[in-house]
């Protein structure tokens, strides 16, 4: 039996897209949203582009393969998206298993013409609930006064 | 924390429910709960109060059964007031959702948008209903955010000014005096173009909505300035201050959907500011200020 981990530095190993992450394209970036945790994850132009071709056929060589324009002939090209990858892979993004059902077909977007190489995962956001303590106070139960404040004068 | 002080040791006796039409900006509930149970809510909750038949289309979005099944909190309660920092157990299940508290538990009944609520006398369990109820009955047309609105006569809209709880947006909201609708929790409608924000009657508000004409993400400064943001900066910080439909990975989708929409139609800026009285004109003109 295979390790996740070994999987992951196996450069045959192909590679999805977790089914409880949602994305959103947002100017450079692509945006995605754990909608277990409500973790926020920022990737940089070419991170994001190859989001898009994580179809559980392609592998970290694949993946190379289609960002040779920008990469050029770089070395390393499949390691560094690699690197990514098992980034991504400690955050529960993505995932090497078999899917439980098909995975989705999304079209794949142009390579952006101002991705550098590597790609990066650039940011990183863990939410906590507004109404927990340090939250808004609006929303914290018991306020006694939430809605009998002072009028703005 | 504050506090409403309640009595514990009145006997229960079944008592008839009276019904209220509550208003938490767009939204409309209606809470029925024995008498003296309403008495006490509306200390906190009066500015909720809207005339009985005054909702449009005549229905709720959400009916709310108050039951109270016990007058004494229980006995690891040591106060009314604690109720409100006891953990709270949620379990969705099909159709609905459980909420059980140690002294309080709910049923949430989605299709037919009611829940029922069995409580001692104290009364914060509704406010852990609300928290949860609130970010997905409104998750359909836009989303909950912590903010400050502030109304701009000159561009017939309003201002968002958001950030982290202390860092200002209820000095700004007295800052900005009249202009001020809400300093801590507003609903943004993104159906409309542009988006639409509605004071929500939390901390200090008053109802009103109007068209959003720009964000601001709040920070302390010596001196006022402004600083435009992009997009994926304006999400990363204002993702921070959304009221997430947490248990309900639907809704939270539909969420992050009008998000994406608000920042993408919405200019935004950092505003510094200190406390200070000239602060408008940052605030109005950001882009001349920057």
């Amino acid at each position: 039996m295979t390790t996740s981990q070994e999987a992951s530095q196996d450069p045959c190993t192909t590679w999805r897209r977790a089914e409880h992450i949602a994305w959103r394209p947002m100017g450079e970036e692509t945006v995605l949203v754990d909608l277990r945790t409500k973790a926020f994850y920022g990737l940089d132009s070419l991170a994001g582009h190859l989001w898009h071709l994580l179809d559980g056929r392609s592998s970290s060589v694949d993946l190379a393969a289609r960002v040779e324009k920008v990469a050029g002939d770089q070395k390393g090209r499949a390691e560094a998206i690699e690197d990514l990858l098992n980034k991504l892979e400690e955050r529960e993004i993505v995932v090497t298993s078999a899917p439980t059902g098909p995975v989705p077909v999304v079209p794949v977007p142009e390579l952006p013409v101002e991705a550098c190489f590597p790609p990066k995962l650039v940011w990183e956001e863990a939410l906590k609930a507004v109404a927990q303590p340090g939250g808004s106070c609006g929303f914290m139960p018991g306020q006694g006064d939430q809605c009998v404040g002072f009028p703005f004068q | 924390m504050r506090g409403v002080p309640i009595s514990v040791a009145t006997p229960v006796r079944p008592a008839p429910l009276l019904g209220l039409d509550l208003a938490f900006g767009p939204l409309h509930l209606e809470v029925s709960a024995p008498e003296s149970w309403l008495a006490l809510f509306l200390e906190r909750y009066e500015k909720c109060r809207i005339e009985p038949g005054s909702l449009d289309g005549g229905s709720p979005d959400f009916r709310i059964e108050i039951e109270i099944n016990s007058a004494d909190l229980p006995s690891h309660i040591p106060s009314a007031l604690a109720v409100v920092r006891e953990r709270v157990q949620f379990r969705n299940h099909v159709d609905g959702a459980t909420l059980c508290g140690t002294s309080f538990d709910a049923e949430i009944d989605w299709p037919t948008r009611r829940a029922s609520v069995r409580s001692p006398t104290a009364l914060y369990a509704i406010d852990h209903l609300l928290e949860i109820i609130l970010p997905i009955l409104w998750s359909p047309h836009g989303l909950l955010l912590h903010a400050a609105a502030l109304v701009d006569a000159d561009r017939q809209g309003a201002w968002l000014a958001s950030g982290p709880s202390g860092i200002g947006k209820s000095t700004l909201a007295r800052l900005c005096g009249s202009r001020a609708i809400a300093d801590e929790l507003v609903a943004v409608d993104l159906r409309t173009d542009p988006p639409t924000v509605h004071s929500m009657p939390y901390s200090a508000s008053r109802p009103q909505c109007a068209e959003v004409v720009g964000i601001h993400l709040l920070d302390q400064a010596p001196r006022h300035a402004t600083r435009r943001l992009d997009q994926a900066e304006t999400l990363r910080r204002l993702s921070r201050e959304v009221l997430w439909p947490e248990q309900d990975a639907r809704a939270t989708e539909a969420v992050v959907d009008h998000l994406t929409q608000l920042v993408r139609r919405t200019p935004a800026w950092q505003l510094s500011f200190a406390p200070q009285a000239d602060v408008w004109r940052f605030v109005s003109q950001p882009e001349s200020a920057s």
